[in-house]
């Protein structure tokens, strides 16, 4: 119990330490969390809204886009600045004993932190367009639980390889890429030809970004049975990362 | 209250390799192949130590570099676990070592202490609580709000050392490193150390400095290539480390005279330096109590007028005794060609125990400062007393008496 509390704290400061350092550092400070996704935005917008003429399902493009984008944000920034918690700390993990499951976890709580924020302004254009909120709005809390638990995992993994292997950081950038436009984060699942859907749907973002999509913007609960593909590969993710974890870390003094 | 300390049969293996996708490729290859691998090197930086500490004890564990000590206060910090064998360690610690390793530099010092103080296991209360005290023994009140990466080094090593003495250990690990700030606040940490061992904290300290082992430690244990080779008191382990170390300068090996400077600019050439009455090339043990002298020959490569030849005494990196011919009226006025022959003698050698060096350098001129060229290492002997050793730097010349009558 006591080192739950001691390890919460740690978590807590290291996560304080991850934005402040971050916020400190930037010229825009805060307003960079909002800058970031709004670029992209505008990208996406012109590229798959205007060019490409992407479906939406009658929402509007940036609206549409927007959603994907937030949650993306969690995705990438959770998973490549988790891969190098560990190697970034590394006067830190081979001078000092401490929990060193903390560093990948507050990169997490970092990641998503900005994310939250994005995902206010999110709210804010939700509002402003208009509608009823929708209880549906509420399938968002388990939908980003999923999320949490697949990018952790995955972190938990990464983040241990890229201790023993110096250069697989590289490898999981372009993993994040390659990813993303795998993922319905632009563009909807629909547009994906029949054929290749069943492939598609091996990737376990899709019915979580298309489920958060539908609750969000047009209230309708996503189907509950789409979410346990994604359920199963976050328990999977977590528990072979933690165990993957708790093996290597006492070596990490040594590795960094 | 002291905490325990105990090492069972440990051994710790470094696999000297940078691993790369390459090798992780490799690795999950099913049909792996032992000559695509990177190269594995191991070493073993510890073999089968065993040691103890008991409360309130204190162990100074003494080597070269590179003899096991700072992987030992890893594994006992439990920064690193080992290979083979247990540790065992009962009691809250704190690591007065790489002191402020885990700082960032875009935070202030007192957001510092918050982060630091949570790696180190404290709780928020107990941080709130300390910060001051902190701050005051750091003496960076002034700049608690001052980002640390505008704090000088010794700024952020006097942080470091507050903070990891602020955690209120049971158990001390101390890197001798602990010790690089200014000359007042390495007192001030020695003073503190001292205050802990006096209140019956347990601790383990590494160090080559013997001063500082036999000050604060009542055992000490001595590690040679990963093996404990002597344990006792201080001192008798401080004998053995000399004793390998004379036992090695014998048989060759480190300490081999080195020239430096540029020798075809300078006036005069240090031709040959040996201990009166000795063998060259010998290490001589010296008895304390008699005297020392040394013969330099050195030969003018021009014609000089008023060079001198400077002598150090020197045990590592200590300088123990410097002189120069000149101070005694010998400036070395000679014309090319011309050989020339100094001897220097010391009527008793005040030094401790151990092994020293002689550097021998030539000076230009009377007031010049940095040798033109010279001869670190010239020559080496160990001095060795029969009685029981004193502690200290030096060994002075004294006598005791007892003032006939004064019983009462």
């Amino acid at each position: 119990m006591h080192n739950l509390a001691r390890f919460g704290y740690l978590l807590y400061q290291l996560t304080l330490r991850d934005l402040k350092a971050r916020y400190k550092q930037t010229f825009l400070g805060v307003l960079w969390v909002f800058g970031r996704p709004l670029i992209e935005l505008g990208v996406y917008a012109v590229v798959f809204g205007a060019f490409l003429r992407a479906p939406t399902n009658g929402v509007p493009y940036p609206l549409f886009a927007f959603t994907g984008v937030v949650l993306w944000s969690y995705v990438a920034g959770g998973l490549s600045r988790g891969t190098r918690s560990v190697g970034a700390h590394a006067a830190l993990v081979a001078h000092t004993p401490f929990p060193k499951a903390t560093l990948p976890l507050a990169a997490q709580g970092g990641a998503l932190f900005d994310t939250l924020l994005a995902a206010a302004l999110l709210g804010v254009l939700l509002v402003v367009r208009g509608g009823a909120p929708s209880l549906a709005a509420l399938w968002v809390v388990p939908i980003l639980v999923l999320l949490i638990a697949i990018v952790t995992g995955l972190t938990l993994i990464c983040c241990t390889l890229n201790v023993f292997y110096h250069d697989f950081g590289y490898l999981v950038d372009v993993g994040v890429r390659v990813w993303l436009l795998l993922t319905p984060v632009a563009y909807a699942a629909s547009v994906v030809p029949a054929q290749y859907r069943v492939l598609y749907d091996f990737n376990p973002l899709v019915a979580l970004f298309e489920g958060a999509r539908s609750a969000l913007l047009s209230g309708a609960a996503p189907d509950p049975t789409r979410l346990v593909y994604p359920l199963v590969v976050g328990v999977g993710l977590v528990a072979v990362g933690a165990v993957l974890f708790r093996y290597a870390e006492p070596f990490f003094a040594e590795s960094v | 209250m002291g905490g325990t300390v105990r090492v069972t049969g440990v051994w710790k293996r470094y696999r000297l390799r940078v691993r790369t996708l390459r090798d992780l490729a490799v690795d999950l290859w099913p049909w792996r192949r032992a000559s695509l691998r990177a190269p594995r090197r191991a070493f073993w930086a510890l073999e089968d130590v065993s040691c103890a500490v008991a409360p309130g004890e204190a162990l100074g564990v003494i080597g070269a570099n590179g003899s096991g000590k700072s992987t030992l206060l890893k594994l006992v910090a439990g920064i690193m676990t080992s290979t083979r064998g247990s540790v065992t360690v009962t009691g809250r610690l704190a690591l007065l070592a790489y002191l402020g390793a885990g700082f960032h530099g875009d935070l202030t010092g007192r957001e510092n202490i918050f982060l630091q103080g949570a790696v180190l296991g404290l709780k928020r209360a107990q941080l709130r609580a300390k910060l001051e005290a902190i701050l005051a023994f750091a003496e960076l009140e002034a700049f608690a709000d001052v980002p640390v990466k505008f704090y000088s080094s010794g700024m952020a090593l006097r942080l470091g050392f507050a903070i990891a003495a602020n955690v209120e250990p049971e158990i001390l690990l101390i890197d001798e490193a602990f010790a690089v700030g200014d000359a007042a606040f390495r007192d001030r940490c020695l003073e503190r150390i001292r205050a802990f061992r006096a209140a019956g904290v347990t601790m383990m300290l590494v160090s080559h400095e013997r001063y500082l082992v036999e000050q604060l430690c009542g055992r000490g244990l001595l590690l040679h290539h990963g093996r404990v080779t002597a344990e006792g008191t201080p001192a008798e382990a401080f004998e053995a480390y000399e004793q390998r170390r004379v036992a090695e300068a014998v048989s060759g090996g480190a300490g081999a005279p080195l020239r430096e400077g540029d020798a075809t600019r300078a006036a005069l050439a240090i031709e040959q330096v040996e201990l009166i009455g000795c063998p060259p090339d010998a290490v001589p043990a010296i008895a304390v109590d008699r005297p020392f002298g040394l013969r330099i020959r050195v030969r003018a490569t021009r014609d000089v007028d008023g060079a001198a030849v400077g002598v150090q005494i020197a045990r590592d990196a200590d300088v123990f005794h410097g002189t120069r011919s000149n101070r005694q009226g010998i400036a070395i006025t000679a014309r090319v060609g011309e050989v020339i022959t100094l001897e220097l003698e010391y009527p008793r050698l005040s030094l401790m125990r151990g092994l020293y060096a002689v550097h021998v350098s030539v000076l230009e001129h009377a007031l010049a400062e940095v040798p033109a060229v010279a001869l670190r290492n010239a020559a080496r002997f160990s001095v060795t007393h029969a009685e029981t050793e004193g502690v200290g730097l030096v060994r002075l010349d004294h006598v005791w008496r007892r003032v006939p009558g004064s019983a009462r």
